[in-house]
């Protein structure tokens, strides 16, 4: 499983009110370029933490990029987003990318909210398809 | 149970099929959510929260009918090794 890396912007984000994580439409995006490496990279000031700074794959011939989150709750102090794993099946050629970055494609400007490193650049070719490991939680506040 | 690859891509079709009901009911639900919290919607601000928050308790409902249909889907995808529908 590829390791999570939050994005800092998604910090202040949270705290003003930009998500509602329970019920909003989490999507993913692909890209092949990294963040750091990009124009405005999303990874800067909290401004700079949306969709419209990431240079994203054609996404012709994949299926929803949407995520199913399931629960959305607190414990003992600690919250946790669990989404259900995601399967990307292409029905044609797909890729190359690398980065998978995770958005509230309900909010204002599609804030980012963080994004994974898969190491190396992925395709995938028609009838292939490339499941998004999320564990057991995509991420916890405490 | 027929685990041949063949069984195995018909079921991640026939969940695949279950998912696109749902996502019949969802998708809409979603859109008009959108447009609320873009303040795209002709109601006054009241009416709009008001439907917004029955629209979020829908959408968790459909999305927890989604979870094990997704979970498993993803369970035949690797149990395939990503290779679910035949190259066309």
């Amino acid at each position: 499983m590829a390791a999570y890396t939050k994005l800092n912007g998604f910090v202040e984000n949270l705290a003003e009110k930009v998500f509602n994580l329970g019920s909003d439409t989490l999507t993913v995006a692909l890209s092949n370029t990294a963040p750091g490496s990009e124009g405005t990279p999303p990874t800067g000031a909290t401004s700079t933490c949306k969709l419209a700074n990431v240079t994203q794959i054609s996404y012709t011939n994949l299926s929803s990029r949407v995520l199913t989150v399931t629960s959305s709750a607190q414990s003992s102090g600690t919250y946790s987003l669990v989404t259900s794993d995601l399967v990307l099946t292409a029905s044609g050629a797909v890729g190359p990318f690398r980065y998978v970055y995770v958005y509230d494609d309900t909010a204002t400007n599609d804030e980012l909210i963080g994004y994974y490193d898969y190491g190396s650049s992925i395709s995938l070719a028609s009838g292939e398809t490339f499941t998004i490991d999320f564990g057991t939680e995509l991420f916890t506040l405490a | 149970m027929d685990f041949s690859p063949a069984a195995l891509r018909a079921h991640f079709k026939a969940l695949t099929a279950k998912r696109e009901k749902i996502d019949v009911h969802l998708d809409p639900l979603r859109a008009e959510l959108d447009a609320l919290v873009a303040g795209d919607t002709k109601l006054t601000v009241k009416k709009a929260k008001e439907r917004e928050a029955v629209i979020r308790e829908e959408i968790k409902n459909l999305q927890a009918k989604l979870f094990p249909i997704e979970n498993e889907r993803a369970a035949v995808a690797r149990a395939l090794g990503g290779k679910t529908g035949e190259p066309e």
